[in-house]
Parts: structure tokens; sequence; C-alpha cells
């Protein structure tokens, strides 16, 4: 078995993992040190320490660590709780569990997160966005879903997917796709003002109108629905 | 022959193919042509519209403080102009290089690697490698970068550095 790698986490610094074709699993968790489990050694570097790798690589990290990942075409998956989190992968499914803050980008793969409390920035070609809760999102797809569970804002831009949303409080959304339906949920009383556009399908809204944020919808071909959880 | 150093940008309107095939060739042709309405009105003296390619374009620029300037810009104007009959949903990519001149083209690595950039911006994003940022000496540009980190491009052999700019 290959012993693994490890160095003391300097203070502050970022984790960068990069890789032309490896499947990446960072995990954040209670330690002091980061461990290679899988890749070549790190190296501290003027940016941070620096972890590259083929095939499979996987890095244990403090908890609250910032970590960057860029990947050619591998899966992304970052356990436990990090900080601030940037991952690009050409081709792969990005799985996140709880992080600060992220910027994800996949080309055709899905891309998954459980807990983003702060700005969560998604986008993918090809796949679909499942966000559990996050602070303000920016969603984009090509041509697949988005699903939001509980967020306090939200821009999306899809090709043809659909989006069902779920809006924490009142909050800004603006929702823009060319075909597919749009579900947005919100809290009990709440009262949004609305801009609801279909081009071609049903648009209904259960709430009153209000000054409890923003809700803007405009699709090309399918249904909207405001609705009360 | 290789052409003095300059800005290479690519732009490239997401979710075209779905418009064009929920609207029909008159609308993505009438969107088309907003499009470079748009970009010839907001190309400074000296930028040019290289070629187009479907619904995108390569762009030249000689400075990338104004390359910038310029295409946060058409950002802005694209958004403004975007209406139901022309979502213009636009993405910029961008480098910093010299490509080699083959008429009125530009062909080269630099070129590709701008090209590669633009996959991977989203709706409404202008990414730049570290070699435009680095061309951004002055602090006077009101621009704000994001870095994304070394990202991994097909058929590029090293990771680049990619930025997100925008309006600070």
């Amino acid at each position: 078995m290959t012993p693994h790698k490890s160095i003391p986490a300097p203070p502050g610094a970022v984790l960068r993992v990069t890789s032309r074709s490896a499947r990446v699993t960072v995990t954040g968790e209670d330690r002091s040190d980061i461990v290679v489990e899988k890749g070549d050694e790190p190296a501290v570097g003027p940016d941070g320490v620096e972890v590259k790798g083929s095939g499979r690589v996987k890095v244990r990290c403090p908890a609250g660590t910032d970590v960057v990942v860029g990947t050619g075409s591998g899966n992304v998956e970052l356990h436990g709780r990090l900080g601030d989190a940037r991952v690009t992968t050409g081709s792969g499914t990005i799985e996140v569990e709880e992080v600060r803050a992220l910027d994800a980008r996949t080309g055709s793969g899905d891309v998954e997160v459980d807990e983003c409390t702060e700005r969560c920035r998604l986008k993918t070609e090809s796949g679909t966005v499942r966000v559990g809760r996050a602070g303000e999102a920016d969603l984009a797809t090509g041509s697949g879903s988005v699903e939001a569970e509980l967020v306090s804002g939200a821009r999306i831009k899809t090709g043809s997917g659909s989006v069902e949303l779920g809006l924490a409080e009142a909050g800004g959304v603006d929702v823009k796709a060319h075909s597919g339906s749009v579900t947005i949920s919100v809290p009990p009383g709440l009262r949004p003002a609305t801009s609801l556009r279909s081009g071609s399908g049903k648009v209904r809204c259960d709430c009153d109108e209000g000054d409890d944020g923003e809700i803007r919808v405009k699709v090309g071909s399918g249904s909207i629905a405001v609705v009360e959880r | 022959m290789n052409v003095a150093p300059g800005a290479i940008a690519f732009t490239d309107i997401v979710g075209f193919t779905e418009f064009t095939a929920e609207r029909g060739d008159a609308d993505a042709l009438a969107a088309l042509d907003l499009q470079d309405q748009i970009v010839r009105d907001t190309l400074p003296p000296g930028a040019r519209v290289v070629k187009e390619l479907g619904d995108g374009l390569m762009l030249w620029f000689p400075d990338a403080a104004t390359a910038l300037r310029t295409c946060l810009d058409l950002h802005h104007r694209l958004e403004e102009a975007a209406s139901d009959t022309a979502p213009l949903w636009v993405r910029m990519g961008m480098h910093w290089g010299c490509p080699t001149a083959r008429g009125d083209d530009l062909i080269g690595n630099d070129v590709n690697l701008a090209a590669r950039i633009v996959d991977m911006a989203g709706p409404g994003e202008l990414l730049v490698s570290e070699h435009v940022r680095a061309q951004i000496t002055s602090g006077r540009e009101d621009v704000r970068f994001e870095e994304l980190g070394p990202v991994v491009m097909k058929g590029i052999p090293e990771p680049v550095g990619l930025f997100r700019a925008s309006r600070d």
C-alpha cells in the first residue's frame, strides 16, 4: 500500500488540485494537515498547496479550507465542510457536500450541491443542476433541468429544461428559459412583485401581489407556476 | 506571419440552437442581425470582427484594457437589447497572445485557447486568461477579476489560469 503524503496545512492556504483526467475527491474534516491519499506529493507554492495526479486524486484537508479544483474530464467530489470552492471539469459530474461559496462549471455533467451558505454559481452545458440549500444562486444549463430546494435568491438561465425552485424568503428571482416548465415555491403569506411571461404555456400565481422581493420569469414555451409551500 | 500581440475574444449565444428550434429561422436571423449591429456599433477604432462563426463572433483588439472595457460594454448592451424575439444570452472568452495572420483571418495556438475559454463561460459572463489579466497593470480599470483557478481545457497542454471579469 502506498504511504500517504502529509504536510502541515499553512494557515489560510488554498488547496489547488489539478489533473488532466482524474477523478478528484477532496474531504474537509477536523484535522490540521493536508493528506494526499492518492496523487502526487503535495507542494507548497506561492498560491497555496498544490496537488497533482492522474487517474485518481484523493486529498483530506482541514475543515473550512478554500479549494480550487481543475480537471479535464474527471468527476469531482467535495466532501465534508470546505470554504470557498472553485471547480472546473471538462466533462465530469460535480458533487459538493458543504461549502461557504461555490463556483462550479462542467461541460457535460450534472452538478449536485447539498449546501452552500453564500453565493452559489453553477454552470453545465448538458447536465442537470441540483441544489439543496444556498444563498444567492446563479445557475445556468444548456439543456438540463434545474432543481433548487431552498435559496435566498436566484438568477437562472436554461435552454431547454424544467426549473423547480424553492425561495426561502423575500428575495430576487430572475428565471429565463427558452422551453420548459418553471415552478417556484414561496413561503406562505409572501407577497412578491411578479412578472411572469410565457410565450405558449399556462401562467399561475397563488400569491397576492406585493413588495416582498421580486419574481421575474420569462419562458419561450412552457408553463409557469408560483405556489405557496 | 505573426501579427502584433493583442486580445482575441470569442462570443457565443447560449441556447441559440434551442431558440432557433423553438422560434424558427426568421427570429434566429433577426437575433443575429441585432447582435451584429450592436457589436459593430460598440467596437472601438483598431478593433475588428475577424469572422462570424454561426451564432458566435471572433473579435480582435490591439490592447487588453480596451478589449475588456468593450466586451463588458457589449454584455451590457446585449442584455439591454435582449427581447422575446432576440434573447441575446451571450458568453465571451478572451486571451492575450500573438496569433498568425492568414489573409484577414487569425489562426494559431492563442486563437485556439481563446476559443476554448468561451466554452467555460456561462450566459452573460466574460472569462479571461491570466495573460489578459497580466496586461492590466495600471489598476485604473474598473474591472473586477475573480479567479476560477487553473483550468484544464481540451487540446491545451497545460492548465490555464482563468478569471471572471466584471464591472467593479
